[in-house]
């Protein structure tokens, strides 16, 4: 009885102390919930604010990116920070998702806490050359901001993504085009949507432009009645006509051969054309599914970019 | 019978005596590279921290330069970021005197931006919001190089004190590190308070 005892007490004594040998050294750390990557890495919507057609664009536009680059750029929403402060949780997310390539440190998650009216764009060590922290406050400021204010999420990430994108294939050498190359047509539409819709260069330019071209055109037209009792106005507009059905003709023509950016294809190296973007739009949008599941290529960050409310 | 199995006895004993030699062996190494590297790692962290706190100090003053023509009536700051400045960079100064210039810093990063807020003119233009975010990220950036010291040095400890690492730690000389003494100051989150 006795010795049954003993040689309990013996075993519960060198457990213990395997227990104490072969844990691991490691110090208790605070797990914190962080959200894992979801399998299209480059968007993960955990607020749901993105529809699935932005979701899909986010995916090329980032596969493209990467294939060219081996760059990661991340969008995350979150519902709420829950307290915390949106510059460290940033930087533990893109840790622990290791954004960008290990040893290049090549990444950048752009993060949005949607209750918060909080982004973060988070620059890893190897892009903060192209992607200074004045820079991703001005991408936050003029690219995001004026569409995040309208609640318009699926705008302000979109646009807020292409810039970044822009920013890091310019690091690379690489041009928008080759970018746009690589994307299937549906997606290219958006891309060429939003690479044009710059507010600092389309949308200010609009607005400071549009009221001295109507000033202009008022002054002549003043001018015109006074002097010319409209004759050259009348001139231009007749000038115009003809143009417009001279131009309409073309246009036919001009519509056949625009053809191999739509279904139709037309005939001969139309056709050719069409052909070979259909077949790499497939390839690279995995034929037709959604993304190819992508991971972290384990970058790190430190602390670089930055964050402001909108 | 009797001289086979006392032979056996000893093959017994001795193989485990080996064992237990060559387990012992085994693990001293790996507990005394373990504790290297985390050592490795401390210093590591450190260095980041000194230079992004140098970073921060750069920053500093070159945003100073900007603003300078402001400034005129604000020796006192100009001379602490200076003298600041010099300590960071000073290879022979100690930790706590770094630490110390890196809180002068920081506050004088709060006290540039809270200036430029009394000139409308300044704070109209890009050059306040690239003043503030540039203040802002070295902030952040020291703090992060500062978490990761912090990490280190609970790893590096947790090998030191924790039982196989902690005789070897004391046979070889490895001691317990400081944990960053951050001021009361230090742990306001990075940002900067426009309140006053």
């Amino acid at each position: 009885m006795y010795g049954i005892e003993k040689m309990k007490r013996a075993a519960a004594v060198f457990f213990a102390f395997m227990i104490l040998i072969f844990s691991p050294a490691s110090g208790s750390y605070a797990a914190g919930d962080y959200p894992s990557a979801t399998r299209e890495f480059f968007v993960n919507d955990f607020a749901g604010v993105l529809d699935e057609d932005t979701e899909l664009s986010i995916i090329r536009i980032g596969e493209s990116l990467e294939d060219l680059t081996t760059a990661q750029v991340v969008i995350v929403t979150i519902d709420s920070l829950d307290g915390q402060d949106i510059d460290s949780y940033a930087n533990e997310l893109f840790r622990r998702w290791g954004i960008g390539q290990k040893g290049k440190n090549n990444g950048v998650l752009i993060l949005n806490a949607v209750r918060d009216r909080m982004i973060r764009i988070e620059v890893g060590y190897g892009l903060e050359g192209a992607l200074t922290d004045i820079e991703t406050a001005k991408i936050r400021k003029e690219y995001m901001n004026p569409y995040l204010q309208q609640g318009d999420y699926n705008g302000g990430l979109l646009n807020g993504y292409i810039a970044v994108v822009s920013e890091v294939a310019g690091e690379y050498g690489v041009s928008m085009e080759e970018i746009r190359e690589k994307l299937p047509s549906d997606t290219r539409m958006k891309y060429d949507f939003y690479s044009r819709y710059r507010p600092d260069s389309g949308n200010h330019r609009d607005s400071d432009g549009f009221i001295p071209a109507f000033a202009i055109i008022l002054m002549f037209l003043v001018v015109d009645g006074i002097f010319f009792r409209f004759r050259l106005t009348y001139m231009i507009i007749r000038i115009a006509f003809y143009r417009s059905l001279f131009d309409g003709r073309h246009g036919g023509h001009g519509g056949w051969g625009g053809g191999d950016s739509g279904g139709f294809g037309g005939g001969g190296w139309g056709g050719r054309n069409s052909g070979g973007r259909w077949s790499s739009g497939g390839r690279s949008s995995g034929g037709g599914s959604f993304g190819r599941g992508s991971r972290g290529g384990g970058g790190s960050s430190g602390g670089g970019g930055s964050s402001g409310r909108y | 019978m009797n001289y086979k199995s006392w032979i056996y006895g000893r093959w017994i004993k001795l193989g485990i005596a080996a064992l237990v030699i060559i387990i012992l062996a085994v693990s001293s190494i790996s507990t005394y590279n373990g504790l290297v590297t985390a050592d490795q790692q401390v210093q590591k962290a450190w260095s980041t921290v000194e230079s992004m706190m140098q970073r921060r100090a750069d920053v500093i003053t070159s945003q100073v330069n900007v603003v300078k023509g402001y400034m005129q009536h604000e020796e006192k700051v100009l001379s602490e970021i200076a003298a600041a400045r010099a300590v960071l960079y000073d290879n022979y100064s100690d930790v706590n005197s770094k630490i110390a210039a890196d809180e002068k810093l920081s506050s004088a990063g709060r006290q540039i931006l809270a200036l430029v807020e009394n000139y409308p003119e300044l704070k109209a233009g890009d050059l306040f919001e690239n003043l503030q975010v540039e203040i802002e990220g070295s902030e952040n950036r020291v703090s992060v190089a500062r978490k990761d010291f912090i990490d280190a040095v609970q790893v590096y400890n947790t090998k030191v004190s924790r039982f196989p690492g902690n005789i070897f730690a004391k046979l070889m000389g490895f001691e317990k590190k400081e944990y960053f003494k951050a001021s009361p100051g230090a742990q306001e989150a990075p940002g900067i308070d426009f309140g006053s």
